[in-house]
C-alpha cells in the first residue's frame, strides 16, 4: 500500500536503470515533457516522432488513448516540436511503434497511475480501489467522475518516470482496430502542409545553384538581379545566394533568370563510369568481417558465385521540399517536414551560430518521406534567408533541385558464394557488400553540419565525419540484413566500406536490406535451381525461427504456391523472405510477373508478422505502399550522374512505378498479438527484389542481377 | 564547432576566388553574409513587362488577378487566390498534383498560363466540397478506402476524377488506369488503394 502524496513519490518506488528503458523514454524522463492538461480542461499527449504518411501518429495516439484510459477524440496528440515535446531524434528505421510507441505507453500509464492516487486522496479511498472507465476515475460501486482536468491540480508532472506498479487500469479499447487517420479529412480536403503555411508579411525564396559540387561563387552582378520583377531581397553569403520575392512566381522566375548573371570556379568534375559493376569496383574502401561462423572453410565444389548489383536511388518525393522560416526576437522559429526536429535544431543553431534555445523547429506535414531527403537542407536555406531578411520566408525546392541536390540512397554490390547439399541445406556461404554509407542526416556523426547550404557559407560548416550505422546495436546501414536469417553452418559475411561516393549519400527506406536480402534471396533461388528442389523447401530447411517460417508458410497458402507448376516463358512467380534488421517485422512475398513484350509485376500476395497490431488499417497501408514502392526501386529506378552531378532531373528522366503497372495486391497480417509490436515501413523492400527476380527466373530462365530489372536488361540477358 | 566563439574568418577559397571576380563581387565577397535590398514595402523590383488584369472565376467567385498574364495558373491560385490544394510537384505537367478544373476539363495548372483561364471557370478541391463540411462524393470514397499515404498526390487525383467521370459515364477499370498513369505519379505506393476508391467512385450513381 502506498502511503504517498501525489506529489512526492514513494522512496521505496524503483527507479528503473535507463538502459532497460526504451531509448525514447530514457531520453526524455521528464513527464510533463510527453502530457499536458491545458488551463481549459483539454489533455494533450507529445511524441517526438512523426507523420511522413506513414499514419504513425494516429497509432501512438491509439496507444496513449489506452493507457490513459481516454477517449481518442478527447485526447489531442502533438508531434515533433523542440520546445515542449520530447527529444526522439529521427523517426525511422520502423522503430516509431517499437520504440516510440512503447515510451508513450510507459509514460501514459505512469501518468494514468499518478492520477489514480490523486483520485484516491480525492475520493478517501485506497490506490488499488481506484477504477478508470470511460476516461474518468472512480470508484467500483459508483461511476466515476473525475477527469484530468479535476485532478490536474493534484499531480505534478515535473517528476521523472520511474516505472510506479500501474494503477486504474483501463484495459485495451483503442490498440487493435482501425481508426481514422487524424490527418485524413484534411489531406482529402487539399491541405495541412508545411507548404501551405502563410505567414503576415511571408516572402517566396529560391536559391541559386552552382553549376556542380563544391563550385566557388566568384563573381555576382547584384545590380541586374536587383531589377529582375519583383525581387524584393537578394541573400548572399558566401558561396549561397537566393533570391526573394512577395509573389511566389517571380522568386521562381527571379531563380531561373539571376543564373546567368553568377560566376562560378570550376569545382570538381565527377568521374563517371562506364557500368555501375564498374563504379563499385572502383570505389576504395575498409574491409571487415562483420559476421562469421563455422571458421575459415574452403568452397566445396559446386559453389555457385554470383555479384548482384543496386543503383543510386533516389526519394522521389511528389511534393518538393519546403520549410517555412520565422525570425522571432533574436532567433528563428523554422517549420520544416524534417524527420528528426531536435538533431536538425541543433545544426541549425551551428550554422547560424545561435544558441539551440534560440532555435526552435516545428514538424508540419510533407509529401511522402523515406528517409533522408532535402527536407533539413531547405530549413537551413529558409531560415538564413529569413535571418538576413528579418521577415518570415518560404523556400521550396524545385523539381530539378529536388533530384540532384537531395541526398540518394547508395548503389551496392553483394558478392555471394555459396554451396547447398542435396536436400537444400546451406554448407557454405560466403558474403561480401559493397557500399558507401546509409546515413549522414544532421546529427549524426558528431562534429560538422550535415546541410547542403553549410560547406556553402562564409563561414562554411564541413558535413560531420563520413561513418555508416553500425550492425549493433541499431541494425546496420549498408551492412542491414546482410546477415541471412537463416542457419547456415559455414557463414561469413564481409563489409566493403566505401567512404568517399561520388554523390552525396544518406538513409532511404530499408537502408542497404534491399540489395542484401535481393542478393540473399536471388542466392537461395539459385541454390534451388542448381540441385532441383522447391525453393520452399529450401527455405524451410534453413530456416530455423518458427516466426520465420509460419510467414512463409501462410504466404504459400495464400498464392496456392506449388512446386510443380512451371514457368511458361511469359509466366513466372517466385518467392522471398525477409525479417527486416534480423530483429524487426517477418515478411514473405509470392510475386508473379508477366514477361512478353513487356516486363510486368501481375500479382504480389503477401503475409506479414509484425507482432501486435495496432491499426490493422495503418500496417496494411504501410506495407501495400512498401511492395509498390518496391517494384518501382526494383524494376525501373536508378539516379544518373555526369560530371556536374546528377543529370536525371525530371519525372521522364527517373521514372517511377505508374497506375498502369500496379499489380493486384494481396496482404495478410499473421502476427500473434501476443507478440510486442513491430514496425512495418520497410520490411517489404528487399523481398519484393528478391521474389521479382526469381519470378523472372522462374518464368524465363534468365537470372537478372543488377537492379533496375528493366525489360531491355533481360533481352540483353537473352542475348 | 562553438556557434559563438572569435570573429568571423572568410574561408579561404573565398579569399582566392575574390581576386577573379569583378570589382563588384570584390565588394559582396568580403561580406560574409548579405541581404541586399532591405525590403520596404511597394519596394519591390517594378514589373515591366506582361502586368495584366486577368478576370476569372475560382470556385465560384469572381476574380481580378493583376499579374504576368504568363504566370502559371498553379501561382495565382495559391498566392493571390489563397488556395492550398493545387499542389507544386514538378512544374512540368508529369506528376498531375497541380490538376484543377478549367470550364470542366481536368488541366494542369503548373503549366496553363494564367491568359487561358481568362473568363473561365477554374475549380479546386476547395470548390467541390461544401463549405459546411460535407465531403464530395470522390473524397468520401477515398476516406472509405483510407486511401492517402502522404497524400500530396491527392488533390489533384481527385480532381482528374470528378472531370473524367463528368466525360466518360461509363470508364472501364483500363480507361481509369490509362488516364492515372497519363496524368497522374504517386511515390507512396497507394495505387491499389486509389484506384479501388476511385472505381468505386466512378461506378456510384
Amino acid at each position: 500500500m502506498s502511503t504517498a502524496t501525489p506529489d512526492r513519490p514513494n522512496t521505496a518506488e524503483m527507479t528503473l536503470p535507463a538502459a532497460l528503458l526504451p531509448v525514447s523514454l530514457a531520453n526524455n524522463l521528464r513527464l510533463s515533457r510527453w502530457f499536458a492538461v491545458h488551463a481549459d480542461g483539454s489533455t494533450e499527449v507529445r511524441t517526438g516522432k512523426v507523420e511522413l504518411g506513414q499514419g504513425v501518429v494516429t497509432a501512438l495516439l491509439q496507444i496513449a488513448s489506452d493507457a490513459l484510459g481516454v477517449h481518442p477524440s478527447t485526447l489531442h496528440i502533438a508531434s515533433g516540436h523542440t520546445v515542449d515535446g520530447p527529444d526522439e531524434s529521427w523517426t525511422s528505421s520502423s522503430l516509431s511503434i517499437q520504440v516510440g510507441g512503447t515510451a508513450l505507453r510507459l509514460v501514459c500509464t505512469e501518468i494514468r497511475t499518478l492520477f489514480a492516487r490523486a483520485a484516491a486522496l480525492r475520493l478517501g479511498a485506497q490506490p488499488e480501489d481506484v477504477r478508470m472507465q470511460d476516461g474518468a476515475f472512480g470508484l467500483a460501486q459508483a461511476p466515476a467522475t473525475l477527469t484530468y482536468a479535476d485532478l490536474c491540480e493534484s499531480v505534478d508532472l515535473e517528476r521523472d518516470y520511474t516505472g510506479l506498479p500501474p494503477l486504474a487500469q483501463p484495459g485495451p479499447r483503442w490498440v487493435g482496430h482501425a481508426l481514422t487517420r487524424l490527418d485524413l479529412q484534411r489531406k482529402l480536403r487539399g491541405g495541412g502542409f508545411v507548404h501551405d503555411l502563410r505567414m503576415p508579411g511571408m516572402i517566396h525564396a529560391r536559391v541559386v545553384r552552382p553549376p556542380r559540387t563544391g563550385a566557388v561563387l566568384t563573381h555576382v552582378d547584384v545590380a541586374a538581379i536587383k531589377v529582375l520583377r519583383g525581387v524584393c531581397n537578394v541573400v548572399i553569403d558566401g558561396s549561397f545566394v537566393a533570391v526573394c520575392a512577395e509573389r511566389e512566381h517571380d522568386a521562381v522566375r527571379a531563380q531561373e533568370q539571376a543564373a546567368p548573371l553568377l560566376q562560378w570556379s570550376a569545382g570538381q568534375p565527377l568521374p563517371v563510369p562506364d557500368s555501375l559493376d564498374e563504379h563499385l569496383h572502383s570505389l576504395s574502401t575498409t574491409d571487415s568481417t562483420v559476421h562469421a561462423i563455422g571458421g575459415d572453410a574452403p568452397a566445396p565444389t559446386g559453389t555457385l558465385r554470383a555479384r548482384y548489383l543496386r543503383p543510386y536511388i533516389a526519394h522521389a518525393s511528389i511534393g518538393t521540399c519546403c520549410a517555412v522560416a520565422v525570425p522571432e526576437g533574436d532567433g528563428l522559429v523554422v517549420h520544416t517536414h524534417s524527420q528528426g526536429v531536435y538533431p536538425l535544431r541543433g545544426a541549425l543553431a551551428t550554422a547560424l551560430g545561435l544558441s539551440k534555445e534560440a532555435v526552435t523547429v516545428v514538424h508540419g506535414h510533407g509529401a511522402g518521406c523515406y528517409g533522408h531527403n532535402g527536407a533539413d537542407d531547405v530549413a537551413l536555406e529558409a531560415a538564413l534567408v529569413a535571418r538576413a531578411t528579418d521577415r518570415p520566408v518560404r523556400l521550396c525546392w524545385n523539381r530539378a533541385e529536388e533530384l540532384a541536390w537531395s541526398p540518394v540512397s547508395s548503389a551496392m554490390a553483394v558478392d555471394i558464394e555459396a554451396a547447398a547439399d542435396a536436400d537444400g541445406s546451406v554448407v557454405h556461404w560466403r558474403q561480401a557488400t559493397t557500399s558507401a554509407t546509409h546515413l549522414a542526416r544532421p546529427g549524426w556523426g558528431g562534429e560538422g553540419v550535415n546541410l547542403l547550404a553549410a560547406s556553402q557559407l562564409a563561414r562554411p560548416f564541413a558535413p560531420g565525419p563520413v561513418r555508416d550505422v553500425p550492425l549493433e546495436p541499431a541494425g546496420g546501414g549498408g551492412t542491414r540484413n546482410s546477415v541471412p536469417m537463416y542457419g547456415f553452418e559455414y557463414c561469413n559475411i564481409g563489409y566493403r566500406f566505401a567512404a568517399t561516393p561520388p554523390l552525396r549519400v544518406s538513409a532511404f527506406r530499408s537502408l542497404g536490406a534491399h540489395a542484401n536480402v535481393f542478393a540473399i534471396e536471388s542466392m537461395m533461388d539459385e541454390l534451388a535451381a542448381a540441385s532441383g528442389i522447391d525453393p520452399l523447401k529450401v527455405r524451410l530447411a534453413n530456416l530455423v525461427d518458427p516466426r520465420a517460417r509460419r510467414v512463409l508458410e501462410a504466404v504459400v497458402k495464400d498464392a496456392a504456391w506449388h512446386a510443380e507448376r512451371e514457368g511458361t516463358g511469359e509466366w513466372g512467380w517466385g518467392l522471398a523472405f525477409g525479417r527486416y534488421k534480423n530483429r524487426g517485422a517477418y515478411f514473405a512475398a509470392v510475386v508473379e510477373v508477366e514477361v512478353s513484350h513487356q516486363l510486368r509485376v501481375s500479382k504480389v500476395t503477401a503475409a506479414v508478422d509484425c507482432g501486435l497490431v495496432i491499426n490493422p488499417d495503418g500496417a496494411l497501408n504501410q506495407v501495400e505502399g512498401g511492395i509498390l514502392q518496391a517494384i518501382s526501386c526494383t524494376l525501373k529506378e536508378a539516379v544518373k550522374w555526369d560530371a556536374d552531378g546528377v543529370s536525371c532531373r525530371d519525372w521522364e528522366s527517373y521514372p517511377i512505378l505508374r497506375f498502369d503497372e500496379v499489380p493486384q495486391v494481396h496482404v495478410r497480417l499473421v502476427g500473434d498479438p501476443g507478440d510486442p509490436p513491430l514496425g512495418v515501413g520497410e520490411c517489404t523492400m528487399g523481398p519484393i527484389a528478391g521474389a521479382i527476380a526469381n519470378a523472372i527466373s522462374h518464368a524465363t530462365g534468365l537470372r537478372a542481377r543488377e537492379m533496375p530489372i528493366t525489360f531491355e536488361r533481360l533481352a540483353a540477358l537473352a542475348g | 564547432m562553438d556557434p559563438a566563439s572569435g570573429p568571423r574568418q572568410p574561408a579561404a577559397d573565398l579569399v582566392l576566388h575574390r581576386r577573379e571576380g569583378s570589382r563588384t563581387a570584390e565588394v559582396l565577397l568580403n561580406h560574409e553574409a548579405h541581404s541586399f535590398l532591405p525590403f520596404r514595402p511597394g519596394e519591390c523590383a517594378p514589373w515591366t513587362d506582361g502586368a495584366h488584369i486577368v478576370k476569372l472565376k475560382v470556385n465560384g467567385q469572381v476574380r481580378q488577378i493583376r499579374g504576368d498574364s504568363k504566370t502559371p495558373l498553379l501561382y495565382a491560385l495559391r498566392d493571390d487566390c489563397g488556395l492550398s490544394s493545387p499542389k507544386f510537384g514538378c512544374g512540368a505537367g508529369q506528376c498531375g498534383a497541380c490538376t484543377v478544373h478549367v470550364d470542366g476539363r481536368a488541366v494542369q495548372s503548373c503549366q496553363a498560363p494564367l491568359w487561358s483561364a481568362e473568363d473561365r471557370e477554374v475549380t479546386t478541391l476547395e470548390g467541390l466540397a461544401s463549405a459546411e463540411g460535407s465531403l464530395h462524393p470522390v473524397q468520401e470514397a477515398f476516406a472509405r478506402h483510407g486511401a492517402i499515404q502522404c497524400g500530396y498526390c491527392i488533390p489533384g487525383i481527385l480532381m482528374t476524377l470528378v472531370a473524367l467521370k463528368a466525360r466518360e459515364p461509363h470508364c472501364t477499370s483500363e480507361q481509369l488506369r490509362a488516364e492515372l498513369a497519363e496524368r497522374h505519379l504517386c511515390r507512396c505506393g497507394t495505387h491499389t488503394r486509389i484506384l479501388a476508391a476511385a472505381q468505386e467512385f466512378l461506378e456510384a450513381p
